[in-house]
């Protein structure tokens, strides 16, 4: 037996009540339901799927996650196309519109906050990425090989400190990084209504090579995005020697929290 | 995937060819009439960080929604060491 529920994608205002042109979640149909003046942008889905139980099974399954979270983002891209969005979560369900509107009722205050906030600006983000140090010469196997037995405890001693070098050398090219990291997010930042910090991603996931020694988000006015991008470029002319990652403009899904005001 | 996979370089960006629209676009036409989900594109990497961190916390009625969100991310961490390939193969 198969149960709906409703599940909320993003809550926005000044919207047209009624069915959108985006599809949702597996082709779903989108809609938009009106309580106080918010608008909640919904659509069915089974419990059999995003109920408790199975939910934290699927939510296991990556295939079935990137299909629910792209699902999502083409839903909130399409809202952010027309009214201020405050993105939520991924699985967001309610069991029906009741207890839906309970919960924007409860949160209403905090709801139109954000969606002040929101108004008129984008999320952009920017990651650092320092290439990969090359290895420098002389360390490695077979970088000792010397004929003589003299030689070669003295090309030992070699290989032994020029590793130590190789080591700190790192550890200082990280210790660039992080600073250069600090200073990419300081000057963004002066040019940004808002600004995160999130982790660095892991590269098996991201695929970059490197180490990734920034990865910041930032809401931006869309009338201050010129002067934000002119910054970056500044940025990237400073530093050629790494890889300046920018993404945008998103939704504000970093900037949408309720805990933060 | 290179570093300048769907999240493009700067230039690519600002000059509209890369992975992500043009800056012009982030200028939404409010008119209703346009086509919707025509916004950049985001990488699932991308997404992820944002869709299961963030965002505003309406907590559902199925209460998992994420109340538990370091148990996902944590068995999320687990499974990208065993199905890296597979991923991969969903990517654009």
């Amino acid at each position: 037996m198969s149960t709906s529920a409703r599940y909320v994608y993003a809550i926005s205002r000044g919207l047209r009540p009624g069915p959108l042109e985006v599809r949702g979640i597996h082709g779903a149909e989108v809609e938009v339901v009106r309580h106080l003046d918010l608008d909640a942008v919904v659509s069915d889905v089974d419990l059999a799927e995003f109920g408790e139980e199975p939910l934290r099974e699927n939510l296991e399954q990556l295939s079935w996650l990137e299909d629910v979270v792209r699902d999502h983002d083409r839903v909130v891209q399409a809202v952010a196309q027309v009214g201020p969005t405050a993105p939520l979560r991924l699985a967001t369900v309610f069991l029906d519109d009741d207890g839906m509107r309970a919960r924007l009722f409860e949160w209403r205050f905090a709801l139109e906050q954000v969606l002040d906030r929101v108004t008129g600006r984008h999320e952009w983000s920017v990651k650092v990425v320092l290439p990969p140090a090359p290895a420098p010469a002389g360390v490695g196997p077979g970088a000792a090989t010397h004929a003589g037995d003299a030689q070669a405890a003295a090309g030992g001693a070699d290989y032994l400190r020029r590793k130590k070098e190789s080591l700190a050398g790192r550890v200082a090219a990280e210790e660039r990084g992080a600073e250069l990291g600090r200073a990419v997010h300081q000057a963004l930042a002066g040019r940004a209504a808002a600004s995160r910090l999130l982790p660095p991603q892991d590269p098996r996931l991201s695929g970059h090579t490197g180490t990734m020694v920034h990865n910041g988000a930032y809401l931006v006015a869309d009338d201050e995005h010129e002067a934000f991008v002119e910054r970056l470029r500044e940025l990237t002319a400073q530093h050629p020697d790494v890889v300046v990652d920018v993404g945008g403009p998103w939704p504000p899904y970093s900037f949408a929290m309720l805990e933060q005001r | 995937m290179s570093a300048a996979g769907p999240a493009g370089s700067l230039d690519a960006v600002l000059d509209g060819h890369g992975g992500h629209a043009g800056l012009d676009q982030s200028r939404a036409d409010t008119s209703d009439d346009r086509p919707l989900g025509g916004g950049a594109p985001a990488s699932l990497v991308d997404l992820l960080d944002r869709l299961l961190g963030t965002g505003v916390v309406l907590a559902g009625d199925v209460v998992i929604s994420l109340a538990g969100v370091d148990l996902v991310q944590v068995r999320l961490h687990a499974l990208i060491t065993s199905v890296r390939a597979e991923m991969v193969r969903g990517w654009p």
